[in-house]
Order: structure tokens, then C-alpha cells, then sequence
């Protein structure tokens, strides 16, 4: 009895002694502090990237180590709308099929060399072969060199989204030097040249990357500009999230990203840092539409009513500063291929209507194989509350959960798996991979992106980019359950955060 | 003794032989391809192709085991694709930490679990004994993660003594070294403390009692000769078993630790390297670490023969 006594007062003590501590945290007042030149801007990072070629793969963890370091082409500017990076102007024919470069002059590399039209004709027919993009858009099209300051993009038809997908930053059409391009294996190239604003000076693998700034650099004349004011980014990989929140409270940190809705209150709370939302990606749960009892229809159907968005969402982000309820695929924030069709099929929660569905379906009490990831904790979560509203209805549904590669394993094998939740980064046009998901009809949808892409221009695309979004409601090769909102810590001494399709760090300066 | 060793190392030969074929078939048959993971979401079915087999992971897998076997022999451990580096690189690059935060923890053990044990075994049945080994429950029940977390927001958070994470290697100053591994050596050796302490006040308390002490009290010997010269060493064997034991845990055991704090150690090595499927590492660390561990038990077993004259004479039956 003593003992547990003792245990208890033990306890109790740590217990006060963390509230008492907590209690004096205010608000700060005095934020408005202007950024200074020079410093180090301290990045955590929940992943390494497994490389840092960025044309090769579309991992955000990718994008957002070498956003810094390689330049295209083209860039995004906030709206989305692609405008010349590289590039200083576009030249497009009239039948489409033509888009001609001229190529800004007097771009340094970070070994010195100045960039020439081989350079880019090398690393974009590089990122035509290799890419997901260049492959799936692209097959056919080359790049060739017209004199020393213009290249040429034949393409075998118009595709209006050439110029957007040259900006993506996932996977990036990254102008490299074309011996590093010559000297690449197609699994990634050796040396991580660019020509932007920072260059790589030391990558400690499983510990951190260390960028510097490229002195030669100049944004003279860009309509996106880019202006390095750190001497050094760190990018630290910090895979224990409160370890990251915790180095962003005391200013171990300038900018933590991926912040989990519970921890944003806490760094909300914290009179050193402030949490940056930006839209992110969907959260979709995707059918087995190729095999088993999703291959009927009226099962897709079934399901798509069952669920109720807010619920799940709920329990996957918190609260609903942190997510959208939105039916469109692309956010609204991208205007371009923001679309609302097909919304009254969206956040239904109509179990009547479920039930029925699932009569018509022929359901017959399958087990259904729910595969989720416990690797990303809003996946997970999604999972067990739709594996809830599905039991619901009267579907058998099993939760087979799984590590991430193990999960993307089986993704790939449609005798593995029936339904399973997963979130996709944000894209600003309506991207392709959705559909090249193992298990989704592809079929159709490809008939509505080739006519996207054969149009004139986005705006004359506009009744394709409104049916392809019906098609998705009305056949749901996935249904869509929200969009989440990305969340990311900055401290307050550091200025010039922005956030476009993720985190941009080359702006960035400190305050002390 | 010599011949004792010996017999003890060739042990070590089929418990590494066993422990490799185990590892290489438990990586071998979780899912995940290690190709596909290095190349990333949007690599082409070709692309994963080329790179599988460029890493030798096309063979069969008793074929994939026994290149293994054979280069291991020829002291080459495997190359770590997502590292760009050999596996014994890699491995001798991450363990500097991690045996830094075990002897330190190791030693913050020791000392606390020896002052306290000693003390409460002097005070047996007091409330200052009875504190003791109310905390050392604590110590014992209360998970890593959570003991780092609650440091970290107490001493990293509120007070900003330590940092909150992070690693710096000797060589920029003792002082900065130490900064870091403060708050992850509590929470690594706070178990240790725990476990040894409680052993020190038990195995103190049965010597106590036997009838060498009693004479020696008869005879009027002083109490703190009694306890460092007598009782002490003879208690001291089973603590050393506890030490080394937990010792060697510590070593194996500082994942959670290190994953906690950030510091690049083996264990955040051998973490990082499951979830990438990075076959060749996990294999080459594990097997270093079974190493590792038969070997600091060894040391503890000869260690016995050191401290007990008993022990020292059974090996030459």
C-alpha cells in the first residue's frame, strides 16, 4: 500500500511540475522584426529523400530538398499559372505542337558552367523518358536544339498542360548540365548540379542536408523571383514528430515541417513559432475496380453513400481548420481545373441509400480486404472509421494494416486488396496518376484527359475538365473524401515562408 | 582460461550462422521491394527491373544468400544503395553515438544505482528505502519515450538548458558533446539505474546476513569497512551479471532513444533501414550486434572469474 502511495505522490510531483512550467508561455507580441542577409535557416524534415534527382520520382520529401537547387524551365506562380523561369519567353505554333524556348542568357550552373541549349535539350528529353510526368504526357514528344539560345519541344499532338507540367515541381523537368546527364544511369544521376538559388554543399546521409548559397545567382528579370538571403539551409530529417515540434519551440529550428493537427494547438501556443496552413492534397479511397466485389458498380456506390466526410475527417485531422470538404479534385485556390460537377454524389452519409445499392450489387457478405498504412496516421484513421460505416451497411470488412512498403507493395497487386484509403500530394492541374492506380478503370478517364489535353486552352477546356469530374462521381474509380491542409511550424524569427504545391525555403530569412 | 575463451568464441560461430539465415530470410520475405523505394512513387515497372537487378535481387534467394555468405568471408559486408556507401562504412559511421550514449548511460546507471542501493540497504525498511525503490519502480515501469518526452518538455522546453535534439561528435569540444547526450542518457540509463538499484539493495541485504559479516561485526570492525571491503565485493557478482546484461541491452536497445533525440545512431541506422527495405544494411547490423552482444557477455563472464576466486578456479576443472 506504501509503495503505490509513494508512486502516486512521485507522479503527482512530475505532474504539477509540467503544468506549473507550462503556465508561463504568453503570446509574443513583438514578431514584426525585419529579416537580415545571412545565417543559417534550420529545416526538420519528417523524411530523407532517397535522392536528390528530381526528375526521377515524385516523393514530396524529393520536391522539397531540391526546390532550392534545380531550376526549369518554366515555374508556377501562386495561382498555378506557369511562367518562364529558365526560359525567358514561349513561342507556341498554331497548330499546337510546337512550343519553342528562348533561353535566358548568362545562367550560371553551380560548377560554373554557363547553361546552353544542350544542357537543356539533354536534361529535358532526360525527364521526357524518365519521368512520370514525361511519360505519361509526353511519349513521343522531343526536345531539339534550334541555335545556341532557343530549343524546340516537338510534341506528336497540342497538349495544353505542356507548359504547367514543365513548371510541376513533382517530378521537376530540372535543367541539368548535360554531362551530368550523359554520365546518369537511369536509377539517378551522381552529381547534384542546378542552377538555382542554392547549391548542395554536404549531404549527410540519415542526418542532414546542407545547402549553400550559389553566389552567382541572379532572378534580373523573372516574373517569379527568387531572392536567397540565408548564407546556409539545413535541412535536419527528424523522423519523431515531437522532437521537431519541440526544436521549433525553442528555436532549435526556423521551420518544422509536417505538423500533425494535434501538435498545430501546441505550436499555436508556443510564443515562438506560428503553424502555416496551405491546401493540400485529397484523401481518396480507391476500389478495386478491376477484381472482386468492387467491380460492380453499384458496391462503388454503395460505399460512396455510406461515408460520411466530416466524420472521417474528423477523426483524421482533428478539427476542421485542418481539413476542406470539398467534392472537386483540384482546390479551389488552382481556379483552372476547380470544378464542382458531380458534387451531389459527395459526403452523402445515406445508410438507406447504402443498403440499397448494396442489394443491387449482389453483395453476398465477401469478406472486403480494407488495406491501410500506419505509417501516415490520417490513413490509418480514415480506415477504421470507414471500415465502421461500411460494417454499418452490413459489408464485412476486414482493417489489414500494414508499413509503407509494404503497403505500396501491394498496391501494386490487385489480388491483395480491396479498398484502401491514401492521400495525394496537390497538384495544380488534374493529374494523371490518379487513374494509372492499379485497380481504377482507366479506360474512360483517358478519353477525357487526351481531350483536356488536345484543347486550345485551359479555358476552352473548361467542359472536359466539368466531365471528367462527373465521370469520377458518377464511376468512381475512387471516392474523394477531402482535402487536407498541410500544416507546417515556422518560428517567428524567421520571414518569407511561402507555400506553393510545398514549402519553399529560398525566399526565407532571419530575423536575429 | 585461455582455453575457456576460446571455447566461448567458436560458440559464437553457429549462433552467427543461424542468426544470418534467419535475418536474410525475414528481409527477403516481407514485402517492399528496395528498388521501388529508392526510385520513388512514379518509378516505371522497367526502371524497378533494372535497378533490382542491378542490385542482385533477381537471383533466387538461397543463390542471393550464399553471394552474401562468400563476400562476407572476403570481409565485404554488402553495399547500402540508399546510403551510396559500403554497409561497414555505414555501420562504423553510426556507431560512435550509439556507443557514446551507452557507456555514458552505462556509467549514470552505475553511480546512481550504487549510491542508492548502498544507501537504502543501510536504511532497509525506512521511508528513505522505501523512496527508493519507489522510484526505481518508476524507473523500471516507465517507457523510454516517455520519460525522453517529458525531459525534453522540462529541461529542452521550459528551462532551455539542454537541447532538444540533435548530436555533436567529440571532437568539437567535451563540453558541446555533453549538451547533447544528457537528456538521452537519463532516459536510456533510468532503467539501468532502476534495475541495478534494486539488485545492489538485494544481493547487499543477503550478504549482510550471512555469518562472514556477522563476525566481522563481532569483531568490531567499522560498518563502512564492513560494507566496501566485505559485503560489497561479494555482492557484487550477481550486480555485475545485471550490469552486463543490461550493458548489452543498451547497446541494442537504444532505438527509441536515439529516434526520440536524433541522434544518428545504430539503432535510428537499423530503424531507418528496415522501412527502406536497405537489405544489405539490416543484415550487416544485425549480425554486428548479435556480435556485439555475445561478446560483452563474455567479458562479463570472464569478469566473474576477476572478482570471485571461486569462479576463477572452476575453469580449470
Amino acid at each position: 500500500m506504501k509503495r503505490t502511495y509513494l508512486l502516486f505522490i512521485s507522479l503527482l510531483t512530475i505532474v504539477l511540475m509540467v503544468a506549473g512550467c507550462s503556465g508561463n508561455a504568453s503570446k509574443n507580441t513583438s514578431s514584426e522584426k525585419e529579416g537580415k542577409e545571412g545565417g543559417t535557416l534550420n529545416v526538420a524534415s519528417q523524411s530523407e529523400p532517397a535522392t536528390l534527382d528530381a526528375q526521377i520520382t515524385g516523393d514530396s520529401d524529393v520536391k522539397d530538398a531540391t526546390r532550392s537547387i534545380y531550376e526549369g524551365l518554366m515555374i508556377l506562380d501562386d495561382k498555378g499559372n506557369p511562367k518562364p523561369d529558365l526560359a525567358s519567353k514561349v513561342d507556341i505554333s498554331d497548330d499546337k505542337k510546337t512550343y519553342t524556348f528562348h533561353l535566358r542568357k548568362g545562367v550560371k550552373f553551380h560548377n560554373g558552367k554557363e547553361m546552353t541549349a544542350d544542357d537543356v535539350v539533354a536534361s529535358i528529353n532526360r525527364w521526357i523518358k524518365l519521368s512520370s510526368l514525361g511519360k505519361t504526357n509526353f511519349s513521343g514528344a522531343e526536345m531539339t536544339k534550334t541555335n545556341a539560345d532557343t530549343v524546340e519541344l516537338h510534341l506528336p499532338s497540342p497538349n495544353v498542360n505542356t507548359l504547367s507540367l514543365l513548371a510541376d515541381p513533382i517530378p521537376a523537368a530540372a535543367i541539368l548540365p548535360k554531362e551530368v546527364v550523359d554520365n546518369a544511369s537511369d536509377e539517378g544521376i551522381k552529381d547534384y548540379i542546378g542552377t538555382g538559388p542554392y547549391k548542395v554543399k554536404e549531404w549527410k546521409k540519415n542526418q542532414y542536408l546542407l545547402l549553400e548559397k550559389f553566389k552567382d545567382y541572379s532572378s534580373k528579370g523573372r516574373e517569379v523571383k527568387k531572392t536567397p538571403h540565408v548564407d546556409e539551409i539545413k535541412i535536419s530529417f527528424v523522423s519523431d514528430e515531437s522532437t521537431r515540434i519541440s526544436g521549433i519551440t525553442t528555436g532549435q529550428f526556423d521551420v518544422a515541417l509536417s505538423v500533425s493537427s494535434d501538435n498545430a494547438k501546441q505550436v499555436e501556443g508556443s510564443q515562438n513559432a506560428k503553424v502555416e496552413t496551405s491546401p493540400g492534397g485529397f484523401m481518396g479511397l480507391f476500389y478495386n475496380a478491376d477484381k472482386g466485389v468492387f467491380k460492380d458498380i453499384n458496391a462503388r456506390k454503395a460505399v460512396n453513400a455510406a461515408l460520411n466526410s466530416k466524420d472521417i475527417l474528423d477523426s483524421s485531422y482533428g478539427s476542421s481548420d485542418y481539413y476542406k470538404l470539398s467534392s472537386s479534385i483540384v482546390n479551389k485556390e488552382y481556379p483552372n481545373y476547380y470544378s464542382t460537377a458531380g458534387k451531389e454524389e459527395y459526403n452523402q452519409h445515406d445508410k438507406k441509400k447504402a443498403k440499397e445499392y448494396l442489394k443491387k450489387s449482389g453483395y453476398n457478405g465477401e469478406e472486403i480486404r480494407l488495406m491501410a498504412s500506419r505509417d501516415y496516421q490520417d490513413q490509418y484513421n480514415t480506415a477504421v472509421v470507414v471500415q465502421q460505416e461500411l460494417k454499418d451497411i452490413g459489408m464485412n470488412v476486414k482493417l489489414e494494416v500494414y508499413d509503407w512498403a509494404t503497403f505500396s507493395d501491394k498496391m501494386s497487386d490487385t489480388n491483395q486488396w480491396d479498398i484502401y484509403p491514401v492521400d495525394w500530394n496537390a497538384r495544380s492541374t488534374i493529374f494523371q496518376g490518379f487513374w494509372t492506380t492499379k485497380g481504377t478503370s482507366v479506360e474512360k478517364s483517358m478519353d477525357y484527359l487526351n481531350k483536356i489535353k488536345a484543347a486550345p486552352s485551359v479555358k476552352e477546356a473548361r467542359g472536359d475538365i466539368d466531365a471528367i469530374q462527373q465521370y469520377v462521381w458518377d464511376e468512381l474509380p475512387f471516392t474523394l473524401i477531402g482535402h487536407k491542409v498541410n500544416i507546417n511550424a515556422v518560428s517567428n524569427n524567421a520571414k518569407g515562408y511561402e507555400y506553393n504545391l510545398g514549402p519553399i525555403f529560398y525566399n526565407m530569412s532571419l530575423t536575429k | 582460461m585461455g582455453a575457456y575463451t576460446l571455447k566461448r568464441l567458436f560458440a559464437l560461430i553457429p549462433v552467427l550462422f543461424i542468426v544470418s539465415i534467419v535475418v536474410f530470410l525475414i528481409t527477403r520475405l516481407t514485402p517492399g521491394s528496395p528498388a521501388a523505394i529508392i526510385l520513388g512513387q512514379g518509378a516505371s515497372p522497367e526502371q524497378i527491373a533494372a535497378l533490382s537487378k542491378e542490385m542482385g535481387l533477381d537471383e533466387p534467394v538461397v543463390n542471393q544468400y550464399f553471394i552474401w555468405l562468400s563476400n562476407m568471408f572476403h570481409g565485404d559486408f554488402g553495399y547500402s544503395y540508399f546510403l551510396n556507401k559500403p554497409v561497414l562504412g555505414a555501420i562504423w559511421d553510426n556507431v560512435g553515438p550509439t556507443v557514446s550514449l551507452a557507456i555514458l548511460a552505462q556509467i549514470f546507471g552505475v553511480a546512481f544505482a550504487l549510491l542508492f542501493g548502498i544507501y537504502a540497504a543501510k536504511h532497509k525498511g525506512t521511508i528513505r528505502d522505501e523512496s527508493i525503490m519507489g522510484a526505481s519502480l518508476l524507473g523500471i515501469s516507465i517507457p523510454s519515450f516517455l520519460l525522453g518526452s517529458f525531459l525534453i518538455l522540462l529541461f529542452a522546453v521550459q528551462l532551455r538548458i539542454f537541447p532538444v535534439s540533435g548530436y555533436v561528435p567529440l571532437n568539437t569540444g567535451l563540453f558541446e558533446y555533453l549538451k547533447y547526450l544528457v537528456l538521452p542518457m537519463i532516459t536510456l540509463g533510468a532503467i539501468q539505474a532502476a534495475l541495478i538499484t534494486r539488485m545492489t539493495r538485494s544481493s547487499l541485504l543477503d550478504t549482510i546476513s550471512e555469518n562472514f559479516v556477522k563476525t566481522a561485526k563481532a569483531k568490531g570492525l567499522n560498518e563502512r569497512t564492513i560494507m566496501l571491503k566485505h559485503t560489497l565485493r561479494v555482492s557484487f557478482l550477481p550486480i555485475l551479471t545485471v550490469i552486463g546484461e543490461s550493458f548489452a541491452g543498451l547497446v541494442t536497445g537504444a532505438a527509441v532513444t536515439e529516434s526520440l533525440f536524433n541522434i544518428p545512431g545504430l539503432g535510428q541506422l537499423i530503424v531507418s533501414s528496415i522501412e527502406r527495405r536497405d537489405y544489405a544494411l539490416i543484415q550487416g547490423a544485425v549480425l554486428l550486434i548479435t556480435v556485439a552482444y555475445v561478446v560483452i557477455n563474455l567479458v562479463v563472464d570472464l569478469l566473474y572469474a576477476v572478482i570471485d576466486p571461486r569462479v576463477r578456479n572452476s575453469y580449470h576443472d
